[in-house]
């Protein structure tokens, strides 16, 4: 659980951001993360929107999932990430920004996700409307469907000052040869693929080509749908996770993806205005060095 | 499996509830197609036969739009595709009622009239009695045929009553269906909805055997 202190600590570092204006803005304590090809920094903790916010027309749930981006946004995140795969997640990130009126230091990242360009197209103007968006910070191409037909229309967009970045996704390892070709694509500004404690498979060959291409990194699947972090809550916090600033199993979690160096921002997903507040700890106090990252991952697969 | 459901399980219970909010009181139309098919059954014959394919049919038609494509789709990118196989498996099923010439029904004493009676009434009762066990409340239950699920089990209850076995192509979807609608409800530990589809899959092997031939 998260202390007082702590929270006022972030409270005050989100405050900080707020005021300091746009994201990308250096502000002590939050943890920021360059964007290698612009050098803009975004809050390298985000929030992913897979399954928590796709809760249909249900006002109660809906308002849930804008109070759970209002305390987002008041700890000083920056990157929320959806898609049009995830049912109705676009339309209530679009009522939860309404709701709260901000879409200051929103860095909005979504996706295309259809085997046909001309749908594509349609795909991203219906996006638009559901968050209510004439610009989108990042888009993304879903699990490389139809990337070349998709890339196209993403380099014209970027042309034309609709989007700022471009970027391409897969997840649960899949198809990282793909990805590995597509990521060299000079276009390609960031890639989203699965990383954690306990999937570290996109170390070998991903992360690298990322670091020596200059592109951004995404982690999504942070605690592998909440089954990680239920498995690891099972068992106490150790010691040692006090040395780099952990107050809980999360703050571990996600500091173990942040601190690798070719990792720009990690996208935990979450319903609960708790758990948000606990994920966003993992933006202030010091990151694991390596020797702690090795013995972080030692512990989880001990576990 | 998890990448194919994207939602929680309260998300899907609650969108249970609010299409049933939505459809009733289309419950007690389905409830009156049920006691159709069983008093078509219980007549006999081949009109009697194509009517009871007609209410299937109908079944299939309505859950594919009404169930999938104007509720599901809002939670899961699959709901339209599966609405549209609900909704040409019905067509299909209507183009059987209409041209088939030997289609026969009948309701006595013998097993596969025992078969279709008990799934009907499942189809009606199980989930409910199931689903309030779990303490789940009344909005939420599936019945009537207005579900999938609930609709399975209308499906092998109305094929039960044929006398002669029902072609594989009709009955290959349903089968497949339960598998995956079993799947699901364990991967999200909706017991209710597990243990229902488990009862729609043997009903339907069941419903597929040959029929004796004094029958």
């Amino acid at each position: 659980m998260i202390n007082r202190r702590t929270f006022l600590s972030l409270s005050a570092a989100g405050a900080a951001m707020t005021l300091a204006g746009p994201v990308g803005a250096t502000v002590s304590g939050i943890r920021a993360h360059s964007i290698p090809k612009s050098g803009e920094r975004i809050p390298a903790i985000g929030m992913g929107t897979w399954i928590t916010f796709n809760v249909g027309d249900d006002r109660a749930l809906r308002d849930n999932c804008a109070d759970v981006l209002k305390q987002f946004f008041t700890l000083g995140g920056g990157m929320v990430d959806s898609s049009p795969m995830y049912g109705s997640a676009e339309e209530v990130i679009g009522y939860a920004l309404n709701k709260l009126q901000k879409t200051e230091g929103l860095f909005s990242a979504t996706k295309v996700w259809t085997p046909s360009t001309w749908h594509g197209e349609s795909q991203m103007a219906s996006s638009e409307k559901l968050w209510g968006l004439k610009t989108f910070d990042l888009y993304q191409v879903h699990n490389l469907v139809n990337w070349e037909g998709h890339l196209e229309t993403l380099r014209q967009r970027k042309a034309e000052g609709r989007i700022r970045y471009i970027g391409i996704t897969t997840s649960h390892g899949m198809r990282h040869d793909e990805m590995a070709k597509v990521m060299r694509e000079p276009d390609v500004d960031f890639i989203q693929l699965t990383y954690n404690a306990a999937d570290r498979e996109a170390e070998q060959h991903l992360l690298p080509i990322a670091a020596d291409h200059g592109v951004a990194v995404i982690a999504n699947r942070p605690f592998q749908r909440g089954a990680l972090i239920d498995h690891m809550q099972r068992h106490p916090l150790p010691r040692w996770a006090a040395d780099f600033g952990a107050e809980n199993w999360s703050q571990v979690l996600l500091k173990f993806i942040i601190s690798h160096p070719a990792i720009t921002c990690a996208i935990p997903a979450t319903s609960k205005v708790a758990h948000m507040t606990e994920n966003m700890g993992a933006l202030s106090g010091p990151l694991p060095d390596a020797k702690q990252r090795a013995r972080i991952a030692d512990h989880v697969a001990s576990l | 499996m998890d990448r194919l459901i994207p939602f929680t399980p309260d998300v899907y219970i609650d969108m249970i509830a609010r299409y049933n909010e939505g459809v009733w009181p289309g419950h007690l139309a389905g409830f009156a197609m049920i006691w159709g098919i069983i008093a078509c059954a219980r007549r006999g014959g081949r009109v009697n036969a194509r009517i009871v394919l007609t209410i299937i049919a109908g079944f299939w038609i309505w859950v594919g739009y009404g169930f999938h494509i104007e509720h599901y789709a809002q939670l899961n990118w699959a709901a339209v595709a599966f609405g549209s196989i609900f909704i040409a498996q019905g067509g299909v099923i209507l183009l059987w009622a209409g041209l088939a010439k030997t289609a026969n029904v009948s309701l006595g004493l013998d097993r596969f009239s025992m078969l279709g009676g008990m799934l009907l009434l499942a189809a009606m009762a199980l989930h409910p009695m199931f689903a309030n066990a779990v303490g789940w409340p009344l909005s939420t239950m599936q019945t009537a045929g207005t579900t999938p699920l609930s609709m399975m089990l209308v499906n092998f209850g109305g094929f039960a009553f044929l006398r002669r076995r029902p072609p594989l192509w009709a009955v290959a979807l349903p089968l497949l269906w339960g598998i995956w609608d079993g799947l699901w409800a364990w991967t999200l530990g909706l017991w209710p909805d597990f243990t229902v589809a488990a009862i729609a899959f043997i009903g339907g092997i069941l419903c597929a055997l040959p029929r004796p031939t004094h029958a």
